[in-house]
């Protein structure tokens, strides 16, 4: 299997680079980050597929005693004929790991937190990857992520998504009483199959990146 | 054991099979579908399973709400009534994620599991088996609870992956020397792997193990076929292959994902005229963490780090009291980087609440630190707490020779399974000779035994006392170690540095003493590993003494050792420079120098603080992003710990007091401690209350600390409410201080919505905010 890669630009834009000239302390901590990114993590994910209909109030996956909520989750999955549930985690060492280096050193923990931020965008789109590859197969086309906590797809229902992915046990992702995931680098989410690609733009509101983003919190945005 | 214990396979994809609907919470059934939980209980029986696991996996608090009790009984009386010879409840983690990566505490997860272990003893159970356990803190709760609750057997088994390590990070060989310690009836692994991947983890337990082992395999490792998850592993397959593990000297084999009573079945007939292997069940003596563990014998000695101790350490001192261990936390890092192998923690200090400290510490430290902990204290209610929570097989420091210490000291050790230090001395005071420590550590040997502790758990300290006023009894210390090794066969520990106090030079004698300890036989040197010469003492030992095979680690270490290249020769610089250009190895040295010339207070206002200002001024037009920042600000924290440490008193460092925490129900505070570290740079006081702090906990804290300014963070756009929340209660007990907010999706707008006084955009604002309500 290819090695999973951590994306310098991508890295340098969480943590709100701009253009800046960057010193060679700068860069060697980029590298030096990088790399303890990549060999602590345990990236690891899982997916299932799932026939679902539309209800009045979200979607109700067949075969399965849940219904997914939210008019936007519906809207996403508008053309939709099938979806995936999808779980993806780099690992509690990693959370462990920036523990240790917020004690010891912030500049290292900031970085090695946006090396983290991209590499488990990589674990996830390596997922999608697979869950294209047997959609393309079928003549089918996928969507964006969708997860619980964007637009009106309630965060609770985090609970569902990782529980019919037996996640817990197969990836060790467990949710605080507020619903976040511990690993902290940890993303869920729904993905449709089209008969035809969607449009798609990616906007802030279905961005997995939103709550990291330093672009957004300058009221910025990167698209 | 006799003979083999069959347990059952697995039940979920039985109950699937059966048409349970995925995402049915399957201890539910157990009220509204019985019969099927049954025909599941009953094919298993049919199969020759000795032992039915109850359908109580999930039946906690957390995951059933309401309920627990019914669903609990019910699942145990489901299973006696399939015709299970023996029915185990079964208790599976609580899905939460304990302290400290997790919000969850130790006693909460105890109190989740004490229910569910209540319902079951009195519904019948015969036994508990604890499983699919990653956290070795969760499985420890666990395990207590159903010691502290019922009479029941216990069974632990924990889930590693591919690794051979469980998703917190425990391997096998730690799991089996620590849950082995807490006494359960028999130690094993379930789910993840297959019975071919288990073997060779199998094979570390079975060494470990001071029980009988347990294996519950999956069927195979989980394969996505067509969009869904299956395993492929047959049933004559696994059955075969568990029939090696069985060879191996595994006495308890069952099933977990994907296998079926056909799997079952097979099994029992490869099991059909096999007895278990007896197994050699070694007396070593080991220490674990929940990551590591250090075996004495296969290593010749080990080295306790000491400077986790208050006694003469102002910084120390100022941690504990204010509950604020990031100087600590650095203090074990150190203190491991440098070698230690162990780390004695001690916590008492008269004005605190030692009991309270020292157990948040030892969880603290367990985050960051994977050496095993020293659990020093002379309060016996502090030790026995710190063990509670304590990951591992810890030691305890310690016990003596009288009757007081003795009953005080060695249930606590008996019940978690922790190794003691015993201190050869009792009620009449130290022996003067060698014969008489010895008699000493014989005492509380057989007392030891006598109480069910193993002799390999006991670590014999037979005293050093300082050459200054008694110099003729480092010799007879040494004996004592000696006698100790040979008459009683018993390890022993050394407290090294007492032997210079009130000399000068103390290192000189340390480090001698230290060599003629080890050369008498001393297994753990308690010393300071920041000291090169005791450390490079220790690895030359290793070589002399074989442990360090054909001298690895030693050439490692010591050879091309070249003078490290120095930025220090460069020629000094402004500070300024210095910290734009985050050149840490040449603040202090800078500082140190302007100190010679100018007051303290001078050093901060006229260089550290317009040195971090002009950071904070090109991070403000954009010429800087934020790790050039974070790097400016550490290199004027260090300059700052070198003013800390000269200054008489703190109070030329402290311009005011400002709290800071993260909002309940959010666990990342990345955010809040880099905004910590750039208020620190300011002089300010900073009390970090932590993440997930409750909204009461900040209003106490302000009201009791006086704090003009308290910042608080949220990350999460589901976690601004508690934020609003914060503030309210600030509010509602009359703090008379500031608020700032910030974070990442917090907006001016929502700053004015919550009721904060400021919006915080960026750790630089939060500086000049700070500004503005203490002045310049």
């Amino acid at each position: 299997m290819e090695e999973y890669k951590i994306d310098r630009a991508e890295t340098l834009r969480y943590l709100g680079y701009r253009g800046q000239e960057i010193d060679l302390e700068t860069l060697d901590r980029l590298d030096r980050m990088t790399a303890l990114c990549l060999s602590t993590a345990k990236p690891k994910y899982t997916y299932e597929r799932f026939g679902f209909e539309f209800t009045s109030d979200g979607v109700r996956l067949l075969g399965a005693d849940v219904i997914l909520r939210g008019g936007d989750l519906r809207a996403h999955l508008t053309g939709a004929r099938e979806l995936y549930l999808c779980a993806a985690t780099l690992g509690h060492d990693c959370d462990r790991l920036s523990m240790r280096l917020e004690a010891r050193s912030i500049a290292d923990a900031v970085v090695f937190n946006a090396a983290s931020v991209s590499l488990i965008e990589d674990v996830s789109n390596r997922a999608q990857a697979e869950i294209n590859e047997s959609a393309e197969k079928r003549g089918l086309a996928v969507g964006g992520r969708y997860s619980p906590g964007y637009g009106d797809f309630p965060l609770t229902q985090q609970r569902d998504v990782l529980r019919l992915l037996r996640a817990e046990e197969r990836l060790g992702i467990t949710l605080t009483d507020g619903c976040l995931m511990l690993p902290r680098k940890s993303v869920t989410g729904v993905i449709g199959l089209y008969e035809d690609k969607p449009d798609e733009r990616v906007s802030c509101a279905v961005c997995s990146m939103r709550d990291w983003c330093e672009f957004r919190k300058g009221g910025d945005h990167c698209g | 054991m006799d003979k083999f214990i069959i347990f059952d396979g697995g039940m979920g994809t039985e109950l699937q099979k059966r048409g349970m609907k995925p995402g049915t919470i399957p201890e539910t059934l157990n009220l509204t579908d019985p019969a099927t939980v049954m025909a599941v209980h009953r094919d298993y029986v049919l199969a020759g399973a000795d032992i039915i696991t109850a359908n109580t996996f999930g039946a906690n608090r957390r995951k059933l709400g309401d309920g627990v009790r019914e669903a609990v009984a019910a699942g145990i009386r489901i299973a006696k009534e399939a015709g299970a010879k023996r029915v185990a409840l079964d208790i599976g983690p609580t899905g939460a994620l304990l302290k400290p990566l997790g919000a969850m505490s130790f006693d909460e997860a105890y109190e989740l599991f004490r229910e569910v272990v209540i319902a079951g003893f009195e519904a019948g159970a015969d036994l508990a088996l604890v499983e699919t356990m990653s956290d070795l803190s969760e499985a420890k709760a666990a395990i207590l609870a159903v010691k502290e609750n019922s009479s029941l057997p216990v069974y632990a088994t924990m889930t590693f992956s591919s690794d051979g390590r469980t998703f917190l990070g425990t391997d096998p060989k730690t799991a089996a020397i620590a849950l082995s310690a807490l006494g359960v009836d028999a130690v094993g692994l379930n789910c993840s792997l297959g019975p071919k991947e288990v073997k060779p983890l199998v094979a570390e337990i079975l060494k470990w193990a001071k029980c009988p082992v347990i294996v519950q395999p999956n069927a195979g490792l989980p394969v996505i076929e067509d969009g869904k998850t299956v395993y492929r592993v047959g049933a004559e397959e696994f059955a075969a292959l568990m029939g090696e593990l069985a060879d191996m000297g595994a006495a308890i084999l069952g099933g977990c994902c994907g296998t079926t009573p056909e799997h079952i079945s097979a099994l029992k007939g490869v099991l059909a005229g096999k007895v278990p292997k007896e197994r050699d069940i070694s007396h070593y003596t080991a220490f674990t963490s929940h990551r590591k563990s250090v075996v004495l014998g296969e290593r010749d000695i080990a080295v306790i780090g000491e400077r986790i101790n208050p006694t003469g350490k102002k910084r120390v001192k100022e941690a504990l009291r204010n509950r604020s261990y990031d100087y600590i936390i650095n203090e074990a890092i150190d203190q491991t980087e440098a070698g230690a192998d162990i780390l004695d923690v001690n916590a008492g200090l008269p004005e605190i609440d030692e009991r309270a400290v020292l157990s948040e510490l030892v969880c603290e430290l367990q985050a960051v630190c994977d050496a095993p902990l020293q659990i020093d204290s002379s309060d016996p209610a502090a030790v026995e707490l710190a063990c509670r929570v304590y990951s591992g097989k810890p030691i305890i420091n310690s016990v003596n020779g009288s009757e007081e210490s003795l009953s005080a000291i060695l249930p606590i050790a008996k019940k978690y399974g922790a190794a003691v230090v015993a201190l050869t001395l009792d009620e009449n005071g130290i022996p003067e000779t060698a014969e008489g420590r010895l008699a000493i550590a014989e005492n509380i040997l057989s007392r030891c035994l006598s109480e069910g502790i193993p002799r390999e758990d006991i670590i014999v300290d037979c005293l050093v006392m300082t050459v200054s006023t008694n110099q003729s009894l480092a010799r007879e210390t040494l004996r004592a170690v000696r006698l100790v090794r040979e008459k009683l066969g018993l390890k022993t520990v050394l407290g090294v540095s007492n032997v210079s106090f009130g000399l000068p030079a103390r290192e000189i004698i340390n480090s001698a003493f230290l060599a003629e300890a080890l050369a008498s036989g001393l297994d753990l040197a308690i010393i300071n590993p920041m000291s090169e010469r005791y450390m490079d003492i220790v690895a030359a030992h290793r070589v002399l003494s074989c442990e360090d095979e054909r001298a690895g680690a030693f050439i490692g270490k010591y050879a091309n050792i070249s003078a490290p290249k120095s930025e220090a020769e460069e020629s000094a610089h402004d500070i300024t420079d210095i910290v734009l250009s985050g050149r840490k190895l040449l603040i202090e040295d800078a500082v140190r120098a302007l100190l010679e010339r100018e007051s303290a207070m001078d050093v901060i206002n006229g260089r550290l603080i317009p040195a971090i200002n002009a950071a904070g001024e090109r991070f403000d037009r954009g010429e800087f992003f934020l790790p050039q920042l974070m790097s400016s600000a550490e290199t004027v924290k260090l300059g700052f710990e070198v003013i800390r440490a000269r200054a008489e008193t703190g109070s030329v460092t402290d311009k005011g007091t400002i709290i800071l925490a993260t909002v309940k129900g959010d666990i990342h505070d990345i955010g809040k401690n880099i905004v910590k570290m750039l208020l620190q740079n300011y002089g300010y006081r900073v009390i970090d209350l932590g993440r997930d702090v409750p909204p009461e906990t900040v209003a106490e804290e302000a009201k009791k600390s006086g704090a003009k300014l308290v910042g608080l963070s949220a990350l999460m756009t589901t976690t601004v409410k508690a934020m609003e929340e914060t503030v309210t209660a600030l509010r509602e007990a009359g703090c008379a201080c500031k608020i700032m907010v910030g974070g990442a999706v917090l907006t001016e707008e929502y700053a004015k919505m919550v009721g904060a006084d400021f919006y915080a955009k960026d750790a630089a604002d939060s500086a000049r905010i700070a500004e503005k309500v203490f002045g310049k």
